[in-house]
């Protein structure tokens, strides 16, 4: 075999256990898609700071934009869930870092554009620390779930 | 007209107008219906199958014109109802089996064909997946929930075209949808601050205590359950689930839950029978053209689906 036809096959063997670990990934329930959040209301077509996830996070504090590092912790205004319908296309978000406290579930392709009116709340939970407070600046982890209702 | 005769006419109008309005009484109730009038009749189970499918056709279609695969995947089988109406596990056998079902869930969402495939995509072909279904931006609809959540979503894309070619009514579905979506989440609220629903709880919890577990309410085991830094071994979830269908049988936690989970359901009805009543007539109006396009894809040959 040719050292170049050894590099070929070498590169597509790799492109195979990638992309098999790749469905793993997907397969233990990460990313179905991404969720957006901007510190202003109407953050989509507003602009300002914003953070986009492949995958859940645990703690807003460290998060980025397209590669740049930002810091949504307690300070989105406006969130959008621009997940693939099928397997984990909600996202749960959470009072608390560490997916803890009470939360609020959005639904695939569902756009939630102005929290400070304060309409939006952590509807489940409970008896968990921030239940039925409003979402405004207050969101601190998300996670992806299969069907609303799921702690 | 003599005085007789004059009344024997009036006589014999009044019984015309009587008759006529007992018939037309008896064929609102009991009556077939007539093209265009209401019926309580809820949708089944069984055309709602269709109604799912026959939009995930059209999707289907309107992706691989977009260059992407994309396959009708029935609604996975809901929760099983293991008594406790969902807010806590009420029923010991099946807890025995399958703990809190994190087995059944995990094994319903790893088998979805289509979250498969967006995971095998490279990032650019993600997002123009992602265009191509949901479209550009999320804008275009919007509604109010009655507990006066807003929410937006894109009119654009082939989830919204399916919908609107499915419904003949894109914004009129999206709101009738969003609607009863929350309905779970409203109801959730209704039953677990109910004072019956909290003295259940407290009795539960006592027992749970009572069996070596530090807990106040179900969400802390089902919080502990789901989530993967504190998600305990098979044999310890099963062993936490039969006590808490325990405690919940022997506290009548999980009865009560059920009662009052039918009894706010009912009352939700009624505070939203006009808007229910309209999801209904739109699905009602849809189910001819979503049988003919669920009959036509049944007929191609199976590579073709």
């Amino acid at each position: 075999m040719t050292a170049l036809r050894r590099t070929v096959v070498a590169c597509v063997m790799l492109g195979a256990v990638l992309a098999g670990m790749l469905a793993t990934a997907s397969a233990a329930g990460a990313a179905d898609g991404y969720v957006y959040a901007y510190d202003q209301p109407y953050g989509w077509s507003r602009g300002g700071d914003a953070c986009r996830w492949v995958g859940n996070d645990t703690n807003w504090y460290d998060c980025t934009w397209y590669g740049v590092r930002k810091n949504m912790l307690n300070r989105a205004s406006s969130v959008w869930n621009n997940g693939y319908a099928g397997g984990y296309d909600k996202v749960n978000f959470y009072w608390g870092s560490n997916l803890t406290g009470a939360w609020a579930c959005l639904g695939v392709g569902d756009y939630w554009a102005d929290l400070p009116l304060g309409r939006e709340r952590f509807s489940w939970g409970e008896g968990k620390p921030g239940y039925h407070q409003a979402l405004n600046n207050n969101i601190a982890s998300h996670k992806w779930v299969t069907a609303c209702g799921s702690p | 007209m003599g005085r007789g005769s004059r009344r024997r006419w009036i006589a014999f109008t009044v019984v015309v107008a009587v008759i006529a309005l007992v018939l037309a009484y008896n064929a609102s109730g009991a009556a077939p219906t007539l093209a265009g009038s209401s019926t309580d009749r809820p949708i089944t189970a069984a055309e709602r199958q269709v109604l799912d499918r026959a939009e995930q056709l059209l999707v289907q279609a309107c992706m691989r014109h977009a260059g992407f695969r994309y396959w009708v995947v029935d609604a996975p089988d809901p929760t099983p109802v293991h008594r406790g109406g969902g807010y806590v596990v009420g029923d010991v056998p099946w807890a025995r089996r399958h703990g809190y079902g994190t087995d059944l869930a995990k094994q319903q969402a790893r088998q979805d064909p289509n979250s498969r495939y967006f995971a095998s995509l490279t990032r650019a072909r993600q997002q123009a997946a992602l265009v191509a279904l949901n479209g550009p931006s999320p804008g275009g609809l919007q509604t109010t929930l009655p507990n006066g959540i807003r929410v937006q979503h894109s009119n654009r894309g082939c989830s919204s075209a399916a919908q609107q070619q499915l419904y003949g009514d894109l914004a009129g579905w999206f709101q009738t949808t969003k609607l009863t979506e929350n309905l779970a989440g409203e109801r959730y609220g209704l039953v677990t601050q109910d004072p019956a629903f909290t003295a259940a709880v407290t009795a539960w919890s006592g027992c749970m205590h009572q069996r070596g577990h530090k807990v106040d309410t179900p969400a802390d085991t089902h919080r502990r359950v789901a989530d993967p830094a504190t998600a305990p071994s098979r044999d310890s979830e099963i062993a936490l689930a039969v006590d808490e269908a325990r405690c919940a049988t022997t506290t009548r936690l999980a009865d009560t839950a059920e009662r009052l989970d039918a009894h706010y359901a009912a009352l939700q009805d009624n505070r939203y029978r006009a808007a229910l009543m309209e999801r209904r007539r739109l699905q009602r109006a849809a189910l001819p053209r979503a049988q003919t396009l669920v009959r036509a894809a049944t007929r191609a040959t199976p590579s073709q689906r």
